[in-house]
């Protein structure tokens, strides 16, 4: 067993490198940092909470440059918008992680944050379902009528609408073809800097479904541009976590190493299915996160906190790296199936595409 | 020269950088540099982790990237751009 000592923790190198390994497959197909799948697999190593949160954001800012690479070469990075929503973000980081400084005086912040995670997630999640729901019987009446297949889901309504306030200064992306205000845009981006900052991740995860559902972006545009835009707010996160002490460089090295080949797998995945695919996985991930995080809060709600919630908890959040790779792998497995013509399930026909 | 020989030639340089990053890791830890480096923080010395560790983690992540792009191009993946404003009309369309 190849073991690691690193601050008076055994760390076996494989584990690292399969983490790294797996959540660079959902990093690259989904398109989130990783961050709130990383710490908690950090954690359950051995590691201190400050140490797992500081030493996952350092991977994220070398993991979303491999990812950003790979999207780029793709097509799936608009450069123009996403410099655009930096300069939100990271104002709306900063706001947030001031107003996390700002709850501990009042010694709720842990129920404070994970409480936050709960009603974004679910806000993000049941959003997500119902657009994917009516967008599945849209493709599902297209196979069943044996007709084309109808374009992509291009602006949801809420997109339409914000894209309808001609606000100016107003900006043409070419690229990922929408006009919009530049304050809408900066209002969207420090807001989801703001809940990024105040829950601790690195906003990949409130970001993406912010690009398709609020801006209108193309699903896997949206992956691009979220991976690209992380680099420079891991990097600042990376910045004020080495200041704080709070980064194991060598563990975040590990992982970097696993993560660089899973991240090629899960962003070449993205040229074998539908944007919906990707959505359903993000909802998995949703919920999966979402049902750790209630155990978390039942458990520091309790008098006494029970030591086996606590393990549920983190077991669930685990457990949920390890069945959304597996779910992940099987639409890849299914995809090419259905490419050379071989039987696959009537379901996996909408969730993947016939050619490239 | 053909592309091929061209793609084998960045693999094989990038590489090499790649190996040379892991044993400096290797050795700063077995000879206790990153130990030392921890301690520095809080002291004038701040700057110089914040550095190494933005600079470890961005350069890492650009050679590996430049790396696993390069493979894949020299085992013949051919990778596309996505079509995304026409993709689901044209890709299913038999």
């Amino acid at each position: 067993m190849m073991m690691l000592s690193i601050v008076g923790v055994q760390i076996n190198i494989f584990l690292l490198l399969f983490i790294g390994l797996a959540v660079g497959i959902l990093s690259g197909f989904v398109g989130v940092g990783g961050g709130y799948l990383v710490t908690p697999a950090l954690i359950i190593l051995g590691l201190p909470a400050n140490l797992a949160v500081g030493t996952s954001m350092a991977w994220i800012v070398g993991n979303s440059i491999v990812g950003t690479m790979r999207h780029w070469q793709m097509g799936n990075v608009d450069v123009k918008l996403g410099l655009v929503m930096i300069a939100g973000t990271v104002c709306g980081v900063e706001v947030g992680v001031r107003l996390l400084n700002w709850t501990k005086g009042v010694g709720y912040t842990d129920v404070a944050v994970l409480s936050t995670l709960i009603v974004i997630l679910v806000t993000i999640g049941a959003y997500t379902f119902r657009e994917v729901r009516s967008r599945k019987a849209q493709l599902d009446e297209a196979l069943k009528n044996k007709d084309k297949l109808p374009p992509a889901m291009r602006s949801p309504s809420m997109a339409r609408k914000l894209q309808g306030l001609k606000i100016p200064p107003v900006i043409h992306f070419a690229k990922s073809r929408i006009t919009i205000s530049l304050w809408v845009i900066l209002s969207i981006a420090f807001i989801t800097g703001v809940l990024a900052g105040f829950v601790g991740v690195g906003g990949g995860f409130i970001m993406m479904p912010s690009l398709i559902y609020l801006i209108g972006l193309p699903s896997f545009m949206a992956v691009g541009t979220d991976i690209f835009q992380i680099i420079f707010s891991a990097s600042f996160g990376c910045i004020r976590h080495t200041m704080s002490g709070n980064i194991v460089i060598l563990i975040a090295f590990l992982m970097l190493l696993g993560s660089s080949i899973g991240t090629q797998f899960g962003a070449l995945i993205t040229q074998y299915v539908r944007g919906i695919a990707m959505r359903y996985i993000l909802i998995v991930s949703i919920l999966l996160c979402v049902l750790g995080s209630i155990l978390k809060v039942i458990n520091l709600l309790m008098a006494v906190p029970l030591p086996w919630l606590q393990k549920c908890a983190v077991g669930v959040t685990f457990g949920g790296i390890a069945l959304v790779v597996i779910i992940v792998i099987a639409l890849f497995i299914m995809a090419i199936r259905y490419r050379r013509g071989l039987t696959v399930p009537g379901w996996v026909k909408v969730l993947v595409s016939r050619e490239a | 020269m053909t592309k091929r020989k061209k793609d084998a030639i960045w693999v094989v340089v990038l590489a090499v950088i790649a190996c040379l990053i892991l044993w400096h890791v290797a050795y700063w830890h077995s000879i206790g540099m990153y130990l030392k480096m921890f301690d520095w923080v809080g002291t004038d010395k701040t700057y110089v982790v914040v550095l190494y560790n933005l600079g470890l983690m961005l350069g890492t992540g650009s050679v590996l990237g430049f790396l696993m792009g390069k493979i894949t191009d020299l085992i013949g993946y051919e990778v596309r751009q996505i079509k995304h404003f026409e993709e689901e009309r044209t890709r299913d369309s038999k």
